[in-house]
């Protein structure tokens, strides 16, 4: 119970600073001050506070709502700060967890749709067919991480890793390196789409939330957050079971918090965002290396 | 409980109600007509899916003779049955919603309950006979078979869709008795006459029900024969009668399980291409009720990936839990298509009836005018597209438990590689139809109206279908959210059944939760509309829209070689252009590859028109050649067959 | 037709009017590249005033009288760099054209003969299904001037981009003509303000030689200075603009730094950093002395470092350069038909620099110009040009301080104003060629009869339209930033 409500006390911290912090990173490399770390906390506070306007055009009021729960339900199901994750299932919960991110993807574009503006088609556009590359490496990894522990569940993938020594650290090693990559992409984050230029032409997930404010943006805006959180989280759990820490886990997690928060950062600053037509091949490439876990994976097991 | 110990003759009554029933109705009038054939339908479709409920409880197996005639009934048979019901009932209650004043919507109206009667018996029928091998089951099964096909084609051209409909209908009919013929063929050669073993036999019935269900590359047809037909009908036969085929290949393949290694992995690769080229077909089609056909061939797909692995898991590896969520994954899925396509089918028939056009380069911010099917059709939508807490999602998440299922029960580098190979496949597949719905959703309903059509009529959306649809929906969310109802004391089936009942409640409560706090928000900070941003234009107009076409065109381009178009794709060089027009086409490359192999077929045979002069002496000369040549051969085998002695 | 040369001043009695047909067919066939028109009502004739270049750069002037209601076949049509010109005058004079195949509004003057409004702009349009609109603007997102663009646009792809501008229009040339002169160096200074210097350099080069004074040699170098850091100034910023659109934040940042470097000696020289002030009457305000002297030679010497360290680092970079190169292309053969001047025409390899017609012996010792890269006018090439020219503009910035003229800073003479003239001024500011005419008037108290400002983004927003065509529409801002044309410098 303990451990739950640290889960979730932390669920509400952690991703906001995971931005703030690479926000941070960014403007030491700009040679800025930058915002305060807590930045991006304070200007969901203050969403919140605003009133809501929604395009003329709109029936669906409830889509931030279904966007964030969908997120929200998909962190039930992977371990967190504590260690463990705060529903326990039996049977193939990173099944649910891939569709409950779909779920909000699906209500993301929907709520963007309803507007019936070109900028957010274009950026719906933009967000499905990465996602169904994204979908490939995600499918990929998360199968042969499960076909490697014979895992029906998360926590069956991490004791299989923890108990596998170099096997283990090797898996664990490529499987971060795709999730990596598949948390810029459902972050939206550089090199896939880049969260500052507000150019409207060439953004995909900040083109999506142009005709949103107050709660709904603020919803929005936090589900994106909470998916780098979570794919962050799934990383340095994988890395953790590796080294099978028990005491002072939520140190390691927070220090692998911060460690991510600052490659993404650094990502940012040090190299420039790709074309639009090669992010496409990004995720290929994302896809191929989760070909080499597989491949790794049949040849450890089989 | 002893009024359900004989539910197969109560099946055969009911499906006799079903056929009077249609033809009686056909005697009143329009107001009446409908309803009155609703009731019964209504009657036979709540039996139906009580003798299901109740059949899952046990694993009672009923058998009945009449006269040389043998009919069984199993869980299976109860749950195809119980699609069969709700199908026909849905489809008679939406149709009994439309109203018409003209003479053709009249004569058209009478016509489809008559045969929507006899259609629907026949598919009771179907699914009653016992099929064991014998050519008598086989006969049977048949004759029940071609009343089916028959009457879906007759559904098919009572459209009042004037140009092309017998055409395409015609073509239906056709590729429907191909079909038939390699059914036949089938059974007869697995009933042990000299045909050539049982090998040939299964890939006869493979090929016989493979291009019933559409299967890659045998689909050609459906998309046409779905536009054409009334929305009525083609839910019915997409989302209906189908599974009529799904339901033969699982019985067929039961019966004779020698083959059923090879015929697992040939069914899974059938599958894998089926569902990825429906998907993809239905992503590079922008009128509506082709994107529909495209995605049956995905659901298609995916069941018979289903019984793919249910087929190897059981019979090859013998991995049980594999076998059994696999099963229950077809059925449950089966289940489920009909009722979510039926649906959307319906749905978009209503708006073809309404804007005239299924075009979604056209249509657009219907959401305003049709509240009530937005509503059901956004639940539709997350049905097939397989979300959560919708029914598709049982259905798929089934399936992929059945591939962990086998890939962690068995230790082969094959078996991995296949599993992990085909819940990849299943993965791609559930994104890229959540592409191809949320486009066809969003491009019907949200934004604003690309294009005011003269004939908008508002009275399109009454009471009867808002109720039909809703009911749709409502029972495909059921299904979703208690899909518990499905497992009894099944053991792993029902623990995952259960997570997923959890689950469903899960992301419920959350939508709750949240929704509750940007309620307590609102309340205190207030919410209005105002217009989309527009960067401050003046003059925003709805060609400022994303198009159908655009959405999905990047993708699509990827794919030029396979989904080839038509279309004036120059680009603009003058440095002052003039206005011009762009059009495309979407092109079929295997019904134009079929369409070329049938005119040189005409060709030949035109070229062989000189044989037909008409004058005696020719004739003659024509059949001593015959002769000569029949006796030549004759002697020549006897010949060599004497040598090999 | 005569040949005439920047900074002359041509006797409007010594002009004689030529039939426009025979005009027209020198004018097609010598293919002369239109420069300016200068216009005039005249009772109702229009008298127009015709700048153009033939291809080895001689200048010539021609007088045209337009007839009201009489129609007029269109040069544009053949030689497509007049185009602009015969829209602007067909909107500010009502001169018809027969077949000129884009008489769409320019600026939407409110005596404007086309009477329609904003909204109601005649756009190039895709029929059919599939395709889609994106309209942007006039409000953008960021600090961006206003302006409409409009694609056709199937999938991510752009069929055609066409720019409605006109927004920012405020009326220059005709407030120009009005009231005294003593107040119109701020209004020449607020063309565009990013390229204050220059288009107050020309200006005063008008009314110089419209007085007859000559700029000692130091107001010029000082003169000279200013421009070419204003020029640099410009190039950095839209170095960081291209940075910051790729993403790449340290370019944007460092460009950004280093463009404030420059603006803070202009700053410190005439305590604007936009160089507004510094020119005056017969010379410039605002001395260098020796302390300032060395402490720019110091500033600018960094400066210079600092962008070649961008062009090895930020230029060399394989996610910066594939971000770059082969997008928004304009072939030299277009560029060379619509005459883009500047970095538009340049890294598409067209040499037109307005510097030769420039009378400054600062620029006469110039070295040729090497260019370190291909020139194949995608976003590629237009930046490192940005970078060349702007450590070419530095390096002659350099020089000049080094051997600083002595002498005054301010003219001491001054003439009569030179009436009934036409007065031209020619000269190469950061977007390319900027030119101003005046028709002088009778006396001091009406200075100019007309007064004609041509900023090179009058011609150069053309090339972004065709630059963008068959790109991705996720490139466009790239495109509009390697640009970075001025809006009010084009709507004046």
């Amino acid at each position: 119970m303990k451990s739950i409500i640290f889960n979730i006390v932390f669920l509400f911290v952690l991703p906001y600073l995971m931005y703030g912090i690479a926000k941070k990173v960014k403007a030491f490399f700009a040679r800025r001050k930058g915002p305060s770390i807590w930045q991006y906390g304070y200007d969901l506070a203050k969403l919140l506070r605003k009133e809501e306007v929604l395009s003329d055009f709109s029936c669906l009021r409830n889509g931030g709502v279904l966007t964030l729960s969908g997120v929200l339900a998909a962190a039930m199901f992977i371990p967190q700060i504590s260690g463990s994750s705060i529903l326990n299932l039996g049977y193939y919960d990173y099944i649910l967890f891939i569709y409950m991110l779909s779920f909000s993807r699906f209500f993301t574009i929907i709520t963007a749709m309803e507007s019936g503006c070109s900028f957010e088609g274009m950026g719906s556009s933009r967000e499905l067919i990465f996602s169904v590359t994204g979908e490939i490496a995600l499918m990929m990894t998360v199968a042969s991480l499960a076909f490697y522990g014979k895992a029906e569940n998360f926590n069956g993938i991490f004791n299989a890793i923890s108990n596998g020594g170099t096997e283990g650290l090797i898996i664990a090693i490529i499987a971060s390196f795709i999730l990596f990559v598949l948390m810029l992409l459902e972050g939206s984050r550089m090199p896939i789409d880049d969260p500052e230029t507000h150019l409207e032409l060439t953004m995909i997930h900040e083109a999506m939330v142009l005709d949103q404010s107050g709660p709904q943006l603020a919803f929005m805006s936090f589900s994106g957050m909470v998916k780098v959180y979570l794919f962050a989280s799934f990383i340095i759990s994988l890395i953790l079971a590796t080294c099978k820490t028990s005491s002072y886990y939520w140190l390691f997690f927070i220090l692998g918090i911060i460690i991510i928060s600052v490659i993404i950062g650094l990502i940012e600053s040090l190299q420039a965002r790709l074309r639009m037509v090669h992010v496409q091949q990004y995720i290929l490439f994302s896809a191929a290396i989760s070909l080499i876990l597989l491949l790794s994976v049949i040849i450890f097991k089989v | 409980m002893s009024i359900w110990q004989q539910p197969i003759q109560q099946v055969l009554i009911l499906s006799l109600i079903l056929a009077a029933g249609g033809i009686i109705s056909a005697f009143f009038n329009s107001r009446v007509r409908g309803r009155i054939f609703a009731v019964i339908a209504g009657a036979v479709g709540a039996y139906s899916t009580l003798l299901m409920v109740l059949g899952i409880r046990g694993q009672e197996f009923f058998e009945y003779s009449l006269g040389s005639m043998n009919f069984s009934l199993d869980l299976v048979g109860r749950f195809f049955i119980a699609t069969v019901g709700l199908g026909i009932f849905f489809s008679a209650l939406y149709n009994a919603s439309l109203s018409g004043n003209s003479r053709a919507f009249e004569q058209k109206n009478r016509f489809y309950y008559g045969s929507l009667g006899i259609f629907g018996a026949s598919m009771l029928q179907v699914l009653l006979v016992k099929i064991d091998g014998t050519l008598n089951s086989a006969l049977l099964f048949m004759s029940a078979w071609e009343i089916m096909s028959l009457f879906s084609f007759l559904l098919i051209i009572c459209s009042d869709e004037v140009k092309g409909v017998s055409g395409k209908g015609l073509t239906y009919l056709l590729v429907m008795h191909i079909s038939a013929a390699f059914l036949m063929t089938g059974f007869i050669a697995i009933s042990g006459n000299p045909f050539g073993g049982d090998l040939y036999g299964f890939w006869a019935l493979l090929i016989g029900f493979g291009i019933k269900l559409g299967l890659f590359p045998s689909h050609f047809y459906m998309a046409d024969s779905y536009e054409t037909a009334p929305g009525a009908s083609a839910g019915l036969i997409s989302g209906v009668m189908i599974n009529m085929a799904i339901y033969g290949i699982l019985r067929t393949f039961l019966v004779c399980v020698k083959y059923a290694g090879i015929f697992g992995y040939i069914l899974l690769i059938i599958g894998i291409v089926s569902a990825l080229w429906g998907v993809l077909s239905a992503l590079a089609e922008n009128r509506a009720k082709r994107v529909l056909a495209g995605s049956s061939m995905e659901n298609m797909g995916l069941i018979i990936i289903g019984v793919g692995v249910f087929t190897i898991a059981e019979y090859v590896y013998n991995v049980h839990t594999a076998a059994l969520m696999a099963l229950a994954g077809v059925l449950i899925h089966s289940l489920n298509h009909s009722l979510f396509k039926a649906q959307l089918f319906y749905s978009v028939d209503l708006i073809r009836n309404h804007t005239g056009s299924t075009d979604l380069d056209k249509l657009g911010g219907l959401g305003k005018t049709f509240n009530n099917l937005k509503r059901s059709m956004l639940l539709g939508t997350l049905g097939i597209s397989s979300l959560p807490p919708l029914n598709g999602f049982i259905g798929k998440f089934l399936l992929y438990a059945s591939f962990f299922e086998l890939l962690f029960n068995v230790e082969s580098f094959k078996v991995a590689l296949i599993c992990v190979f085909c819940l990849v496949i299943l993965g791609t597949v559930g994104a890229l139809s959540l592409f191809v719905f949320v486009k066809l959703y969003s491009m019907i309903f949200l934004g604003a109206e690309r294009e005011k059509f003269p004939q908008m009529r508002k009275a399109v959306e009454n009471r009867l279908n808002s109720i039909t649809l809703s009911a749709m929906s409502l029972l495909s969310l059921t299904i979703g959210v208690a899909p518990i109802l499905f497992a009894y004391n099944r053991g792993k089936l029902t623990n995952v059944l259960y997570e997923l009942t959890l689950n469903a409640f899960l992301i419920i409560g959350f939508s709750l939760l949240v929704w509750g706090f940007r309620h307590l928000l609102v309340k205190l900070n207030g919410s209005r509309k105002s217009p989309t941003w527009g960067c401050g234009y003046s003059n925003i107009t709805s060609r400022m829209e994303y198009t159908a076409d655009s959405f999905s065109l990047p993708l699509m381009r990827l794919l030029d070689k396979i989904f080839p178009r038509k279309e004036n794709n120059e680009p603009v060089t003058e440095l002052y252009p003039a206005d011009i027009t762009r059009t495309y086409e979407v092109r079929n490359p295997i019904k134009e590859s079929i369409d070329f192999i049938c005119s040189k077929f005409n060709d030949l045979l035109g070229k062989l028109q000189f044989l037909q002069s008409g004058l005696m002496q020719n004739y003659l000369w024509i059949s001593i050649i015959f002769l000569v040549l029949a006796i030549l051969y004759a002697i020549f085998s006897s010949s060599t067959a004497g040598g090999v002695k | 037709m005569i040949e005439v040369k920047n900074n002359q001043c041509i006797d409007l009695t010594d002009l004689h009017s030529v039939p426009y047909d025979y005009f027209m067919d020198t004018a097609v066939a010598q293919k002369f590249r239109c420069m300016n028109i200068a216009a005039r009502r005249n009772k109702e004739n229009i008298d127009a005033f015709i700048l153009m270049t033939s291809a080895s750069s001689t200048l010539y002037l021609e007088y045209v009288e337009f007839k009201p209601g009489k129609v007029y076949p269109s040069i544009g049509k053949t030689v497509p760099s007049w185009i602009n010109f015969e829209r602007e005058l067909a909107e500010n004079f009502g001169v018809k054209y027969a077949d000129n195949p884009w008489l769409k509004p320019i600026r939407f003057p409110k005596d404007a003969c086309h009477k329609l409004s904003m909204a109601e702009y005649p756009f190039f349009k895709e029929n059919g299904s599939g395709v889609h609109e994106v309209a942007v603007g006039p409000v953008h997102a960021g600090v961006i001037e206003p302006g409409h663009f409009r694609f056709m646009c199937r999938g991510e792809k752009i069929d055609h981009l066409e720019i409605q501008l006109g927004y920012q229009h405020r009326g220059i040339e005709n407030l120009m003509c009005q009231g005294k002169i003593a107040s119109k160096r701020v209004l020449a200074e607020s063309i565009c303000s990013d390229s204050a210097v220059i288009n107050s350099y020309l200006y005063f080069n008008i009314l110089e030689n419209a007085l007859k004074i000559t700029v000692p040699e130091r107001a010029l170098a000082i003169r000279t200075i200013a421009v070419e850091l204003e020029k640099a100034a410009l190039h950095l910023s839209t170095l960081s603009g291209i940075a910051n659109d790729i993403g790449y934040v340290m370019g944007a940042a460092f460009a950004g730094a280093t463009r404030t470097y420059i603006i803070n000696s202009l700053q410190s020289i005439c305590g604007n950093r936009f160089g507004r002030g510094l020119m005056t009457l017969g010379g410039v305000a605002f001395d260098i002395d020796d302390e300032l002297n060395s402490k720019l030679t110091d500033t600018l010497n960094m400066v210079y470092d600092r962008v070649s360290h961008l062009r090895n680092t930020m230029m060399e970079s394989p996610g910066v350069r594939s971000r770059l190169e082969l997008t928004g292309t304009v072939s030299k053969e277009t560029a060379a038909a619509t005459g883009f001047t500047g970095v538009a025409g340049r890294a598409s390899g067209v040499d037109i620099d307005g510097r030769i017609f420039m009378d400054n012996p600062f620029y006469k010792q110039q070295p040729e110009t090497k260019y370190s890269f291909i020139r194949k006018g995608d976003v590629f090439s237009r930046t490192c040009l940005r970078i060349d020219e702007a450590l070419a503009s530095l390096k002659l910035v350099l020089d000049i301080l080094k051997k600083l003229p002595s002498g005054a800073i301010l003219s001491a003479e001054c003439g009569k104003f030179a009436s009934n003239m036409l007065i031209l001024s020619i000269g190469e500011g950061p977007r390319g060629e900027y030119i101003h005419m005046a028709v002088t008037g009778p006396d001091e108290n009406v200075p100019f009869e007309s007064y004609k400002v041509k900023d090179p983004s009058f011609i150069n927003w053309f090339a972004l339209a065709l630059s963008v065509r068959n790109n991705q529409i996720s490139d466009f801002p790239l495109c509009n930033k390697s640009f970075d044309l001025s809006y009010s410098g084009n709507d004046l």
